[in-house]
């Protein structure tokens, strides 16, 4: 066959996210012949300034432009490149909390998922991405979260990063430094202990060959056919169960995708809260969690004309006031409703995803909240995004906000993405066994963010890293 | 043999552990750039370069240097975009954007040839329309233009905000 080049290896780990750089550098180590396989481009984290359009175009899955269908669109942004989502995202980190560990046991039949038994992998990784709260005070927008919070009794907590801060201080002495990506951790040490790295390389399809896997994959217009003895799917909650459907691997495949959907609202306040350097602010509210959260945005001009779109006349306030603007999310955690297909041969799959009434309510609901918080902080004004807002002033305003957003006009977003492919040992609704394994399926492991039974309701790469690490020592059985 | 993008070339059944570093040099810019097509802009193009001129028109103040004309910057971040999205999805806004150029009122006038007010008169019946496509189709061409507008240097904050917390 023309144009068909052959390579073997051991393991071959596809994608390079916080799942499969984690995979890889565990198997690594301990002298396996690691083969990583990523889509995206290999660019250093400093090839673009953070949350800017050149980020976009450079890391972003189809440039930021994907959307899951429903009875609204829900717009949602996916990393494509080395390092995967950790290049992309504030680096905030959490730990699973213990009730979510819970749920997954009872539910799914899930084993050796305890807090006990995922300490020792969180404090690992912890230690390797330099996890903590930041060494100054927090951006002045994120403070007005905790003093809104404070002042309605509700509680808030300073988020960990993993981040290091050694570049100085921002004009208002809030730290600076450099986010801790898997570019930067878990990637690097990767290919320093002996692993491959090939970036730009779409795999199509995996086939059964012997015990072992081929790996169909193309890269520069080539095809490449790569054996292994094991295959190690990273690839994120999308392309995973999008590669294992089109490899005919379908059961409990794609059909449970859980999400984050977030919505917006921007505040406007007397005092100046953001500035050219104000950076990721740190604060969330979790009285309400796990079924509401609140926190604060990437609030850059950019940020800010997108948020208030729905205000066309608002250039003027825009261009003098930013610098009085932060942009705030309320966030629900969603149900598993949605569902991930092929579509024909092309790289994308088509999403669905559901939103019931209770959940069109409870986004309702945060938005409400988050604005009566952001007005007891200190707000002269809250602009909610949906379609038809009107700003907000006073408490007594607040009820212009519908108590359910209507799909289509709520202008849905989110960046977490997981539970396509479930782990436990609940074959009826499980694609993989406790440690990743699917099931039925030798010698195939899945990695990622596709694993979580259900969504966290807390930025999940903590969660995604500590099952990594676990499932991939269960393997070289050392756990 | 099998090209890397680097310029590597690596033989048929050449085992791993032999295998030279396939990504020694970072990808330039242009390679990261999906490749506009090289045919002349057609009625696609001249629509979509006539609604990013609009909405940026819409943002300007005065005083306001950064947000003045010309907006062929804005034109090629919104095309490169769309050239990104999925192709499932790209077709359809491409079939949405021609019926949008050819539904400019007088009949028979496209909407890149109409005067600025008409062209505002017509986005703003498509924003408020009380069909869900139409106003989909004005969010996401007024959504990327607005985000390209805000990104130019000079517009507030975003000619500065070289933050280095990555």
């Amino acid at each position: 066959m023309p144009n068909l080049d052959t390579l073997k290896t051991e393991v071959i780990v596809i994608g390079s996210g916080p799942g499969g750089s984690v995979t890889a550098r565990v198997l690594a180590e301990r002298g396996k012949d690691v083969l990583i396989l990523e889509e995206g481009p290999d660019l250093p984290l400093e090839s673009c300034v953070p949350f800017s359009i050149d980020e976009m175009r450079q890391k972003y899955r189809a440039g930021g432009l994907n959307p899951a269908m429903g009875p609204g669109l829900i717009a949602f942004v996916e990393a494509c490149c080395v390092g995967g989502g950790s290049e992309i995202n504030s680096a905030l980190y959490h730990r699973t909390p213990d009730t979510i560990l819970e749920e997954w046991r009872e539910r799914f039949d899930l084993k050796e998922t305890s807090p006990t038994d995922l300490s020792p992998h969180f404090h690992a990784n912890e230690k390797t991405l330099s996890v903590g709260v930041m060494p100054g005070p927090p951006p002045l927008a994120s403070l007005k979260l905790a003093e809104g919070a404070g002042r309605m009794g509700w509680r808030s907590i300073e988020v960990p990063r993993s981040f290091k801060y050694d570049s100085g201080f921002g004009p208002d002495g809030v730290p600076l430094g450099v986010r801790q990506s898997m570019t930067k951790t878990f990637v690097a040490q990767a290919l320093r202990c002996g692993a491959r790295l090939m970036s730009s390389c779409r795999v199509r399809q995996l086939r059964r060959s012997g015990n072992g896997w081929s790996v169909l994959a193309t890269r520069g217009g080539r095809r490449i056919e790569i054996s292994a003895g094991t295959v190690f799917v990273c690839a994120g909650a999308l392309q995973t169960p999008l590669l294992l459907r089109r490899s005919g691997i379908t059961r409990n495949v794609g059909n449970s995708l859980a999400m984050h959907p977030t919505v917006k609202v921007v505040a406007e306040f007397d005092e100046e809260v953001n500035h050219e350097q104000l950076g990721v602010p740190v604060h969330q509210v979790k009285e309400f969690s796990p079924r509401i959260g609140f926190g604060c945005s990437i609030s850059s001009p950019p940020y800010l004309a997108l948020a208030l779109a729905d205000y066309p006349g608002i250039a003027w306030q825009l261009r003098e006031r930013w610098r009085h603007m932060a942009i705030y999310y309320a966030m629900i955690t969603g149900p598993c409703t949605g569902r991930v297909r092929p579509v024909f041969d092309l790289p994308d799959p088509s999403i669905r995803y559901h939103l019931s009434d209770p959940d069109l309510r409870d986004l309702s609901t945060g938005m409400i909240r988050l604005s009566a918080l952001l007005l007891a902080a200190g707000a002269r004004r809250v602009y909610p995004s949906y379609r038809g807002a009107m700003p907000i002033s006073g408490k007594d305003e607040l009820s212009t906000i519908p108590g359910t957003l209507i799909a289509d006009r709520a202008h849905v977003t989110t960046i977490h993405l997981f539970s396509s492919c479930p782990m436990g040992e609940d074959t009826s609704r499980c694609a993989t066994d406790s440690v990743g394994r699917v099931h039925g399926v030798p010698n195939l492991i899945v990695n990622d963010a596709s694993l979580l039974c259900t969504a966290p309701g807390v930025n999940p790469q903590g969660t995604i890293m500590a099952l990594a690490r676990r499932n991939a020592l269960h393997f070289l059985g050392e756990l | 043999m099998l090209s890397s993008r680097s310029g590597i070339s690596l033989p048929n059944e050449l085992p791993l552990k032999d295998m030279p570093e396939v990504n020694p040099v970072p990808p330039r810019q242009e390679e990261l750039d999906v490749p506009a097509p090289s045919r002349r802009p057609g009625l696609f193009e001249d629509t979509v370069s006539a609604i990013c001129y609009e909405v940026a028109r819409s943002q300007i103040i005065r005083g306001a240097q950064a947000e003045l004309p010309p907006y062929n910057d804005v034109t090629a971040f919104v095309l490169g975009q769309w050239r990104r999205m999925p192709r499932f999805l790209a077709w359809p806004v491409w079939i949405a954007t021609i019926v949008f150029a050819l539904g400019a009122l007088p009949p028979g006038t496209l909407f890149h040839r109409l005067a600025p007010n008409k062209r505002f008169d017509r986005l703003e019946s498509w924003r408020v329309s009380r069909l869900g496509p139409r106003r989909s189709f004005v969010r996401f061409y007024r959504s990327l233009a607005l985000l390209a507008v805000y990104s130019r240097p000079g517009t507030p904050a975003t000619g500065e905000c070289r933050t280095s917390t990555h």
